[in-house]
C-alpha cells in the first residue's frame, strides 16, 4: 500500500545481506547435502554418514547463530525488512538447534531396516527434520505476519510427513493424517486472520501493525475495529493450535502417540517453541496496544490449558500420551509468561523491564523444556530400542526370520516396573527428567517455573499463579508414577518386560554384527540422554548465565513495542 | 460506450468468430489433401473443385446423425464437455491482433497473453470431463491421458513464453506485435529465441492433442479416446474445437515470434490510430488493415501446414516417452533458455559493463 | 452508472463464489464438488480483476483452475469414487451441532458489526505504486514484481523451501517402493 521508494540494484544487494541468514542457509545447504547423499550412497554408509552430516549442519548453524549474536541485523531494506536476526530470534534458533541435535542423536534405531520399511529414506528423514528447523527459524525471525505464516507452514508440512514416516504402522498413518487435516484447518484460520488484520491495518509488518493498532485501532475510522478483533481472534486460534493450547489441543495426544518417538520429541520441542516465538511477537509485540481485549481470553485459555493438560495426564497409561498431555500443560505455564509480559506493558507507565523479564522467563522456560522433554523422549527411545531388540531376538530365535513388527504398542507405565534394577542409569536419568518436568527444585524445570511465576506474581496475576501452583502439585502425581514404578515395583516377568539389549541379543546368538549395530545406535541415544540429564542438572548453575542471555535477547523484543497512547 | 461502438464491436466479434470457424472446414479439407499427397494418394476429389466441398458434406452428415446418449452417463457433464471444449478455444480469438488497426482485433487487454494462456489451460476440462462423463473405460483413460499431457506441456509452454517476455517486457499481444513491427521479428531478436519458439510450438502441438502427441485418441489402444461415446453434433463440437485450438496455437506463434500482421506494405498501427483520432479519412487504412490480415493469415497457415506435415511424417509417441520428453527434456531446456535469455537481457541493458549496477 | 456496474459485477462474482462454495460442501458427488470449486475459483478470478489485479486473476485461473483442480479431478476419477458418498449418515450428531455453532458465531459477528458498523473504506481509483518515477497500477505485473523482489524477497525465496519439503514429503509418503 505504501508508496515504494525505488531502490537501485546496489542498494538492493546491500540491503539483502546473505550473512544475516547464515543459520538458515547453512542448515538448508546441509539438508540438501544430506538429501543428495541419501540418494547416492549405499544404505550402510548412509546410516553412518548422514547423522554425522546432519550434526555438522547443526554445529555450523549454531556457530552462525553465535556469530550474529548482538549484531542485530536485518535482511532487506532497513526500514521495511520483513526478516530480522535480533537476539530474540537467535536465542530461539539455539532452542530449535538443541531440539534438532538431540532428535538426530536419538533417531538411529528408528531408521533401522528391521524397524520398518524406511530403510532407503534415511536422507529424507534427516533432510525433512533439518528443513523443518529452518521453518522454525523463519518463524522466530519473521517481523511480518507473512513470514510467520510461511515459517509455520514450512515447519508444519515437514512435521506432517515426519509424523507419518513409519508407513507400515497404522498409528503413524493416523497421526500424519490427523495432524495434516487439523493443521491445514488451523492454517486456514491463521491465514484468514492475517487477511482481516491486513484489511483493518493496511500492513502485515509487526511494527506497522503496532503503530496503527496503538493509534487507531484501525487504519481509518471508517473501518470497524470488529474486523481487527476478528482477525486477531483467528490469529490466536491458529497459533493456539500450533502451540497445542486447550481447546485446540485435541490433536496432540494422538499425534504424539502415533508419530515415531524421535519425531514426537522433535515436534514437542521445536513446534512449541516456534509457536511461542510467534505468540510473543504477535501478542505482546504487535497487538500489545489492545491487550485489554485479548488478555482475559488468553487468561482463560492458560487456566484451561494447565488444568486440562495436567488432569487428563493423570489417567494416561501410555508414557507417550502422558508426555503429550504434559506438553499441553507446559504450554499453559508458558502462556502465563506471555500474559505477564503483556500485563507489564499495560501498566501506566509501561514497565518495560518487567515485560522483558517475563519474556525472558518464557524463553528460559523453553530452554529448560527443550532439555527435559528431549531427555524424557530419549529415554523412551532407549526403552523402545531395547524392547525392539528383544523382540527381534526372540523372533529370530523362534522363526529364524528377521522381520520385527512389534513397535505398534507404546511403552506403558507399568512396563517400567523394576527398571531401576535392570537399567539403573536410564532409570536415574528418567527420574531427573520427570522431576524437572514437575518442577522439583534442583533442576532446570524448577527455575523455569520460578521465573515465570515470579513475573506473573509481580504483575498481580495472583489467581493465575495460584492455578499454576495447584497444577504443579497435580502434575507431581503423574510425573512420580513412573518413578515409583521404576524404583519400587517388582518387575513382572510375565508381561514381556524390557530386558537389556545386550542380554537379549546375546541370547539370540545370531549375528554379532546386529548386536554391534544395536549397541552403536544406543551409544548415540545414551549420549543424548547423558547430555540432556547433565544439562538439566547443570542448569542449577547455568541458569545464572542462560537467564541473562534470555534477558538480553528479550530486550530487542520489548523495546520494539510501541507503548500505549 | 455508445450504441454505435457496441454495434461495431458486435460486428467485429461476428466477423472474427465466423472467420475462425470457416477456417475449420478449410483446414479439414487441406489436411486431407496434404496428408493424401504425402501418401501419394489423391484424397477427397468428388464434391466440388478438388473435393473442396467434402467437409461441408461431412458436416451435414454429422448433424443428421442420431445423437446418442449412452446409458449411465453423467448427463449434465456429458452435455457440457463439448461446450467447454469450444468456448475457451473461441474466446482466445478475442485478444489476438489480426491486423494493425482496432478493426482487426476484438479487444486490447493489458494482459492479453495471460488471458489466452488462462483460456488454454481451461481446455483441459472438456477432455477430462468428456472422458469421465461418458462412463466408458477407454474414454476415461483417454481423457486422463490427455489431461495429464496438457498439464505437463503447459509448463514447458509457459516457460518458453517467459523467455520471450524477458525480451519484450510486455504481456500485451498488441504491444508485442507493435514492437516487432519496429524492431524485427522476435525470433531474431535474441540468440536463443528460436529454441523458445521450438519449445512453444512443440508444446502447442501437445496441447492440441495432435500427432505425434495424439495419445488420447490412439485408436489401437483406446478406440477413439475421450470422444468414443460422442456422436452427431457433440462429436462435431469436439472436432471443431481441436481445429480452432490449432488455429489459435498457430496464430499465437505468429503473433509472439514471427511478427504477427507485420509484413511488407503494412503501415505501423500507432500512426493509424493517431490519424483516426484526428478524424482523417478512414478509407485510407482499409488497405493496410487488409494487407496486415493477409500476412497474418499467411503466416498462420504456414504453421498449420507444419501441423499436417508432422502428422503425416511422425509416428505416435508412447506414453512414458511423452512424459519423459516433456518433463526431462523440454522443461530443463526451457529453464536453461530462460537463464541464457536473462543473461542476454542483462548484457543488453549494460549490467556487465559497469560493475553490475544498472 | 459505473458504480452500478461495479456493484453488479462484484455482487455477481460474490454469488459465483458463495454459491459454488456452498455446493462444494453440500453436494455428495466428489466430481461435481470439485467442479463447483473450479467455478468458485473463477469467481475469485473475477474479483481479482475487479480489484485491478489482472495478473493475479490470470494466475488464479491458470494455476488453480487450470492445473491444481485438474489434478484433483484426476485423483478422484482414478480412484473411481464416482458413487455419491454416504452423506448425512456419517455425520450423526456433528451436523446439528455444527449448525448451532455456526449460527451462534454468525450472530456474534453480526452483533459486533451492527454495534460498530463498518462503513467500508471505498477505494475510488486503484492505488498507485511509484516505481522509478513511473506510476504503476497497484495490481500490475510490474508493481507485483517490484514488491516480490524487494520488500518480500525473503518470503519469495523462502517459499522454495516449503515447496521442496512438500515434494519430498509426497515422495516419501506416497511412493510404493522406496
Amino acid at each position: 500500500m505504501t508508496p515504494q521508494q525505488p531502490l537501485t540494484l546496489e542498494q538492493l544487494t546491500q540491503a539483502h545481506n546473505l550473512a544475516v541468514l547464515a543459520p538458515e542457509l547453512s542448515l538448508t545447504l546441509f539438508a540438501l547435502a544430506v538429501l543428495l547423499a541419501g540418494a547416492f550412497f549405499p544404505d550402510a554408509a548412509q546410516r553412518r554418514l548422514l547423522p554425522l552430516l546432519a550434526l555438522c549442519g547443526v554445529a555450523v548453524a549454531a556457530a552462525g547463530t553465535a556469530a550474529l549474536w548482538n549484531k542485530n541485523q536485518v535482511f532487506g531494506p532497513p526500514d521495511s525488512a520483513v526478516y530480522v536476526a535480533d537476539n530474540f530470534a537467535l536465542f530461539f534458533k539455539w532452542i530449535f538447534l538443541i531440539g534438532l541435535g538431540v532428535a538426530i542423536l536419538i533417531s538411529g534405531r528408528f531408521l533401522d531396516p528391521r524397524s520398518g520399511d524406511s530403510h532407503t529414506v534415511i536422507g529424507e528423514y534427516y533432510g525433512l527434520m533439518m528443513l523443518s528447523t529452518v521453518g522454525m527459524m523463519f518463524v522466530s525471525g519473521g517481523r511480518d505476519l507473512l513470514v510467520m505464516f510461511l515459517g509455520i507452514e514450512t515447519l508444519s508440512i515437514a512435521l506432517y510427513v515426519l509424523a507419518g514416516f513409519a508407513r507400515r504402522r497404522l498409528m503413524s498413518n493416523e497421526a500424519a493424517l490427523k495432524y495434516f487435516l487439523l493443521g491445514a484447518f488451523a492454517s486456514g484460520f491463521l491465514l484468514y486472520g492475517i487477511a482481516l488484520v491486513y484489511y483493518a491495518v493496511g500492513s502485515t509488518a509487526f511494527p506497522q501493525i503496532a503503530e496503527v493498532v496503538a493509534g487507531g485501532p484501525t487504519r481509518s475510522p471508517q473501518i470497524s475495529p470488529t474486523i481487527l478483533y476478528l482477525g486477531l481472534a483467528l490469529l490466536v486460534i491458529g497459533l493456539s493450535f500450533k502451540a497445542a493450547l486447550v481447546p485446540f489441543h485435541q490433536w496432540t495426544p494422538d499425534v504424539y502417540e502415533g508419530a515415531p518417538t524421535p519425531v514426537t520429541a522433535f515436534m514437542a520441542v521445536g513446534a512449541k517453541a516456534a509457536a511461542f516465538a510467534a505468540l510473543l511477537r504477535v501478542l505482546p509485540g504487535a497487538f500489545g496496544a489492545v491487550s485489554a481485549l485479548w488478555h482475559p481470553i488468553l487468561l482463560a485459555i492458560a487456566v484451561l490449558t494447565m488444568s486440562v493438560g495436567n488432569i487428563v495426564a493423570i489417567t494416561q497409561d501410555s508414557l507417550k500420551r502422558m508426555l503429550a498431555y504434559s506438553s499441553v500443560a507446559h504450554a499453559g505455564y508458558l502462556l502465563m509468561g506471555v500474559l505477564a509480559a503483556a500485563s507489564a506493558n499495560r501498566q501506566i507507565p509501561p514497565q518495560s523491564d518487567a515485560a522483558q523479564n517475563a519474556t525472558a522467563g518464557v524463553m528460559f522456560y523453553l530452554v529448560a523444556y527443550a532439555l527435559m522433554n528431549m531427555g524424557a523422549f530419549a529415554i523412551l527411545v532407549y526403552l523402545e530400542n531395547a524392547r525392539a531388540n528383544n523382540a527381534v531376538a526372540s523372533e529370530i530365535a523362534r522363526t529364524g526370520s528377521d522381520s520385527a513388527d512389534s513397535e505398534d504398542a507404546n511403552i506403558r507405565v507399568d512396563e517400567l516396573n523394576g527398571l531401576a534394577w535392570r537399567e539403573p542409569l536410564a532409570a536415574a536419568a528418567m527420574t531427573v527428567f520427570l522431576l524437572s518436568l514437575a518442577g522439583i527444585p534442583p533442576t532446570a524445570g524448577f527455575f523455569g517455573k520460578l521465573y515465570i511465576f515470579r513475573e506473573a506474581m509481580g504483575q498481580g496475576l495472583l489467581g493465575l499463579v495460584l492455578v499454576g501452583v495447584l497444577n504443579t502439585v497435580i502434575s507431581v502425581y503423574y510425573y512420580l508414577r513412573p518413578v515409583v514404578a521404576m524404583y519400587s515395583q517388582p518387575s513382572g516377568a510375565a508381561d514381556a518386560p524390557l530386558v537389556s539389549s545386550e542380554g537379549a541379543l546375546g541370547a539370540a546368538g545370531t549375528g554379532a554384527a546386529g548386536a554391534l549395530r544395536a549397541t552403536s545406535f544406543s551409544l548415540s541415544v545414551t549420549l543424548a540422554i547423558v547430555l540432556c540429564a547433565v544439562a538439566v542438572i547443570a542448569m542449577v548453575v547455568l541458569q545464572a548465565v542462560v537467564f541473562p542471555w534470555a534477558h538480553e535477547a528479550s530486550a530487542i523484543q520489548a523495546s520494539s513495542q510501541v507503548t500505549r497512547l | 460506450m455508445d450504441l454505435l461502438s457496441i454495434f461495431w464491436m458486435v460486428v467485429k466479434v461476428i466477423v472474427i468468430f465466423a472467420g475462425v470457424m470457416t477456417m475449420v472446414p478449410i483446414l479439414i479439407w487441406l489436411e486431407r489433401k496434404v496428408v493424401a499427397d504425402f501418401q501419394v494418394r489423391i484424397g477427397p476429389n468428388r464434391l466440388g473443385p478438388f473435393g473442396s466441398m467434402q467437409p461441408l458434406a461431412d458436416a451435414v452428415k454429422l448433424m443428421m446423425k442420431e445423437d446418442i446418449t449412452p446409458a449411465g452417463v453423467d448427463k449434465a457433464l456429458y452435455f457440457m464437455a463439448p461446450l467447454l471444449a469450444m468456448v475457451p478455444a473461441l474466446l482466445a480469438c478475442a485478444v489476438i491482433p489480426f491486423g494493425p488497426t482496432p478493426w482487426a482485433r476484438i479487444t486490447d487487454l493489458n494482459h492479453s497473453l495471460l488471458f489466452s494462456l488462462a483460456l488454454s489451460s481451461l481446455g483441459v476440462y472438456a477432455i477430462a470431463l468428456g472422458g469421465w462423463a461418458s462412463n466408458n473405460k477407454y474414454s476415461l483413460m483417454g481423457g486422463l491421458r490427455s489431461a495429464s499431457q496438457m498439464i505437463s506441456y503447459e509448463l514447458g509452454m509457459g516457460l518458453s513464453i517467459i523467455a520471450l517476455l524477458m525480451v519484450t517486457g510486455s504481456l500485451n499481444l498488441r504491444e508485442i506485435v507493435d514492437q516487432q513491427h519496429l524492431y524485427g521479428w522476435n525470433v531474431l531478436r535474441a540468440p536463443t529465441m528460436f529454441i523458445a519458439f521450438l519449445i512453444y510450438f512443440i508444446c502447442g502441438i501437445a496441447e492440441t492433442n495432435r500427432a505425434p502427441f495424439d495419445l488420447a485418441e490412439a485408436e489401437t489402444e483406446l478406440v477413439a479416446g475421450f470422444h468414443t461415446e460422442y456422436s452427431s453434433f457433440k462429436f462435431a463440437m469436439f472436432f471443431m474445437a481441436e481445429y480452432v485450438n490449432m488455429v489459435i496455437i498457430s496464430a499465437l506463434a505468429t503473433t509472439l515470434f514471427f511478427g504477427g500482421w507485420s509484413g511488407p506494405g503494412v503501415s505501423f498501427g500507432a500512426d493509424v490510430l493517431q490519424s483516426l483520432a484526428r478524424g482523417q479519412n478512414i478509407e485510407t487504412f482499409i488497405v493496410p488493415t487488409l494487407l496486415g490480415v493477409f500476412w497474418f493469415v499467411l503466416k498462420t497457415f504456414i504453421f498449420l501446414f507444419i501441423y499436417m506435415w508432422l502428422r503425416a511424417s511422425l509416428p505416435r509417441f508412447r506414453y512414458d516417452q511423452l512424459m519423459n520428453f516433456g518433463w526431462k527434456r523440454l522443461v530443463p531446456i526451457s529453464l536453461a533458455n530462460i537463464f541464457v535469455m536473462g543473461m542476454f537481457v542483462a548484457w543488453r541493458s549494460g549490467w556487465f559493463s559497469n560493475g553490475g549496477a544498472s | 452508472m459505473a458504480g452500478i456496474s461495479v456493484t453488479l459485477i462484484c455482487g455477481g462474482a460474490a454469488f459465483v463464489i458463495m454459491d459454488p462454495s456452498l455446493m462444494v460442501v453440500v453436494i455428495c458427488h466428489p466430481v461435481h464438488s470439485a467442479l463447483y470449486l473450479v467455478l468458485a475459483f473463477l469467481g475469485v478470478a473475477v474479483l481479482f480483476l475487479q480489484l485491478q489485479a489482472p495478473f493475479l486473476a490470470a494466475v488464479q485461473v491458470i494455476v488453480y483452475a487450470g492445473a491444481i483442480m485438474v489434478l484433483f479431478l484426476f485423483v478422484i476419477m482414478l480412484l473411481g469414487e464416482d458413487k455419491p458418498l454416504p452423506g448425512e449418515s456419517r455425520l450423526g450428531l456433528q451436523l446439528p451441532l455444527a449448525v448451532v455453532f455456526s449460527l451462534v458465531l454468525a450472530a456474534q459477528i453480526g452483533y459486533l458489526l451492527i454495534r460498530q458498523p463498518s462503513r467500508g473504506a471505498s477505494v475510488a481509483a486503484g492505488p498507485v505504486t511509484v516505481i522509478g518515477g513511473e506510476e504503476v497500477a497497484f495490481g500490475s505485473v510490474k508493481a507485483l514484481g517490484n514488491t516480490l523482489f524487494t520488500q518480500y524477497l525473503f518470503v519469495f525465496e523462502a517459499t522454495s523451501v516449503v515447496l521442496l519439503i512438500a515434494m519430498i514429503g509426497v515422495v516419501v509418503l506416497a511412493k510404493k517402493r522406496l
